[in-house]
């Protein structure tokens, strides 16, 4: 179970990284909203927050799992 | 913690109190963005750049940016001065905003109305964010564990009531009143109504008393120093918050929004469903769904929180593709057989800026399906006299009307998502509270829980509407953010997750 969490932890890591490529390039091409106030808004409010949370937070869950800091001791 | 519990009459008190107040807030919430197209219509010009980008940053930020700040800020309050006057602020500067909402005269009157919705609708997006963790914590607090689940499932049902009575309160104002009078003044109604309910709630939660366990740690001095270091700032402590994020609240998150909002959004804007059928499937899938949160709250206490939400989230990942297509399936034309088709034209001369002649050709034409299923199509076609304009693209509204047969499967469809719903969001309260210590409860959960909702959630519908419009892509495709987001979920979940109920120690 613990080298499946491993694994899971190297898939979190994979997942951040496309994750954020593919969200920061839809915000680039201003196809998640309709006009060009919104994609602004959309760009200075969901980056700041989503660089933290989905790169920052889910490639620090990946390492944490990928370090053996989620492993079962029973 | 079994021993802090109290007795049956103050236990349904403090869940009235708490479930009514967060009852309120999802209300408040709500009104605002079901009435967006009146409010960018009188507060957020669409010729005025600046109003209309404040109309965007009031939809945005509300919602994604301010409600985590929100769990942070009230978060570290509550746990710092108590779990009652915390909530009790944040229940008071929701319904203060919203009643203002109502009285800011329109944009044509008051230049400065845009800035001021704006900052109203940020304290709504702050006070949300400071409320449910409250309210989850508030009755957690007062059960024991083997109830926890049961208990608290009162709180989980508030967000969805919290629709069904901003939808209601708009449907029902609207029948009174009319559609035009609705349009003019009537749509304030919703919003200052808002004060009364916020009233009665105030002084139904200024009766009770703090939360057993909270007043006992703060009685021993053992309230944290400082919440927001000891729950973010601890790497033990951390790693739980992570875990809550991306093994529960994430996938919660999204299928939350895609029972609730994506659905409607899908039957309103891609099936093109009347709004009367609508909303009326809407709110009765939501009336018949909701006691289930109670069900599966109540059955996470004898089997675990755990497997309860890995279900409904396994489920939705399989179910979402064939019960899109079903519901398609019920409004597309293409797989019907026609019965009657009639067809009217208008033709009508209008005179343009310029003062000439534009001419507006309206074409209704009206199909009759074997099945019952009427649908309308109006074309309003407008050639300018102007020779040297290019031509405007023609105007196209479709309105679908479900035959009964249809409209009872459109209805059992949006009942099954949201029966989703009720099982990864029914014993969530329980879960995240039993997942932190007292003394840091409040902050710890508040914050995965918003960022679960607010960003994973609430992130859904632009990115749905991105993939489903992408180049070449099906109508279908937008369902596969809440499907990858709930499968990593399902993943983290079933893998990292305990299901074992814990007691708590402090």
């Amino acid at each position: 179970m613990n080298g499946i969490k491993k694994v899971v932890g190297l898939l979190c890591i994979a997942v951040g990284l496309i994750a954020e490529y593919f969200l920061i390039m839809a915000i680039a091409d201003g196809s998640l909203v309709k006009n060009p106030e919104e994609n602004i808004i959309f760009a200075i409010t969901v980056i700041p927050v989503s660089i933290p949370v989905v790169l920052g937070g889910l490639l620090t869950f990946g390492y944490y799992a990928l370090k053996g800091e989620y492993d079962s001791t029973e | 913690m079994a021993s802090q519990t109290v007795d049956k009459k103050t236990l349904w008190s403090v869940i009235w109190a708490s479930s009514i107040g967060t009852l309120i807030e999802w209300y408040d919430f709500y009104i605002f963005g079901t009435l967006t197209v009146i409010i960018s219509r009188e507060f957020f010009p669409s010729d005025n750049p600046t109003a209309a980008l404040l109309a965007a940053l009031a939809a945005f930020a509300a919602g994604f940016l301010v409600r985590p700040f929100g769990a942070l800020f009230f978060g570290r309050l509550g746990d710092l001065v108590g779990r009652k006057y915390t909530f009790l602020v944040t229940l008071l500067l929701m319904g203060l905003s919203t009643f203002a909402i109502g009285l800011i005269p329109s944009y044509k009157t008051f230049s400065g109305a845009p800035f001021l919705i704006l900052l109203l609708r940020l304290v709504q997006g702050l006070a949300l964010g400071g409320e449910y963790g409250g309210a989850a914590t508030y009755v957690s607090e007062h059960v024991s564990s083997k109830e926890r689940g049961y208990y608290t499932s009162f709180i989980q049902t508030t967000a969805t009531l919290g629709l069904f009575l901003a939808l209601g309160v708009i449907w029902i104002t609207k029948e009174q009143i009319g559609a035009e009078a609705f349009n003019e003044w009537g749509w304030r109604i919703p919003f200052l109504i808002s004060i009364f309910l916020v009233a009665v709630s105030v002084y139904i939660r200024l009766r009770m008393a703090e939360s057993p366990i909270f007043a006992k740690i703060k009685a021993e001095g053992k309230i944290s120093a400082n919440p927001l270091k000891e729950s973010f700032g601890n790497k033990a402590n951390m790693k739980i918050v992570l875990l809550a994020l991306f093994g529960a609240t994430a996938g919660q998150g999204v299928v939350w929004y895609t029972g609730q909002f994506y659905a409607n959004s899908f039957i309103q804007n891609t099936l093109k469903v009347h709004d009367d059928q609508r909303i009326s499937l809407m709110l009765i899938a939501i009336a018949l769904a909701t006691p289930l949160f109670v069900v599966f709250g109540k059955w996470s206490d004898k089997v675990g929180r755990k497997w309860i939400m890995m279900a409904g989230m396994l489920i939705a990942v399989c179910a979402y593709l064939p019960l899109y297509k079903a519901m398609d399936g019920l409004a597309d034309a293409s797989k019907k057989t026609i019965v009657v088709d009639k067809s009217f034209k208008t033709v009508v001369s209008v005179a343009n800026m310029s003062n000439k002649l534009d001419t507006i050709t309206t074409t209704a034409v009206g199909s009759i399906y074997t099945d019952g299923t009427y649908i309308e199509e109006i074309t309003k076609t407008t050639k300018s006299a102007d020779t040297n304009k290019p031509a405007v693209k023609p105007e196209i509204k479709k309105t679908v009307y479900l035959s009964k047969e249809s409209y009872w499967w459109m209805m059992f469809f949006v009942f099954f998502q949201i029966a989703l719903v009720t099982m990864v969001y029914g014993p969530i309260a329980a879960f995240l509270v039993e997942l932190f210590p007292t003394r840091i409860r409040y902050s710890s959960m508040s914050l995965p829980y918003h960022i679960g909702n607010g960003i994973f959630g609430g992130l859904t519908p632009f990115i749905a509407t991105a993939l489903a419009a992408a180049g070449g892509a099906s109508k279908f495709n937008g369902l596969f953010y809440p499907i990858a987001i709930a499968s990593l979920c399902f993943v983290i979940g079933s893998l990292f997750l305990s299901n074992k109920i814990k007691d708590d120690e402090d």
